[in-house]
């Protein structure tokens, strides 16, 4: 579940607290994204930022996305 | 990161910035369109997701974590934990990269950037150590109009 920003701005203030209070209980998105890119790439999350910290797999633009939504899980742990 | 800028701020007032801003981009001649969209994170918290279309073909990527970090409902106290704004354009490659920190490599905010009318893909890297030089949305879009202005009669 999304809302478009500009949905939100155009809504009373009534509307747009009960909308985001609605949202903020759905379930994320993260999960979702970061199998779609581990079956894209044919490779586990691990085995990526593995070859991307030892420089065998460039940081392209894809991968950076791929690294922001692990390192936006709740149970993400650096290094 | 630290208070300033990119500091604690209750979700209502961090979106009607974020809309009076796009608002005004919006009016101006760069930005033409975007589908900006609010997603929950699972803890409370948002992500702001989706694309900045602009002049020249180029476009924003925009990934940002905004954390809960008090408060309940509709109008929690939130932050910026998270962002990844990429400046590419469309066919031809990216232009920069804001991203803040990854786990394994380049573990400080950094910016990436291309030089993409001359085919380079690799790019440079530069660290980020001043809270103040952490950009804010406004402030890429600003930075990719003015690589258009400079670049637009090669594009």
């Amino acid at each position: 579940m999304s809302l478009r920003l500009t949905d939100l701005a155009a809504m009373t203030e009534q509307e747009r607290t009960r909308a985001l209070a609605a949202l903020s209980t759905q379930p994320s998105p993260v999960g979702r994204r970061i199998r779609r890119y581990e079956l894209r790439y044919e490779m586990s999350s691990a085995e990526m930022r593995r070859r991307v910290a030892e420089g065998q797999m460039k940081e392209t633009a894809d991968v950076a996305a791929w690294l922001f939504w692990l390192n936006s899980q709740p149970n993400h742990v650096a290094g | 990161m630290s208070p300033g800028k990119h500091g604690p701020n209750r979700l209502r007032g961090y979106l009607a910035t974020h809309n009076t801003i796009m608002q005004q981009l919006l009016r101006g001649a760069f930005v033409t369109s975007e589908d900006l969209v609010l997603e929950p994170d699972g803890a409370g918290g948002y992500f702001i997701e989706g694309c900045i279309y602009c002049l020249g073909d180029i476009y924003i990527d925009v990934s940002k974590h905004i954390a809960r970090i008090g408060g309940e409902g509709g109008n929690p106290l939130v932050q910026t934990i998270g962002y990844r704004y990429n400046v590419a354009v469309k066919g031809r490659g990216n232009i920069f990269r804001y991203d803040s920190p990854h786990p394994d490599h380049n573990q400080d905010h950094h910016l990436h950037q291309y030089d993409v009318l001359n085919g380079d893909q690799d790019g440079t890297v530069e660290f980020i150590y001043s809270e103040d030089e952490i950009p804010t949305l406004q402030e890429v879009i600003l930075k990719a109009e003015d690589w258009y202005h400079a670049n637009h009669e090669r594009l």
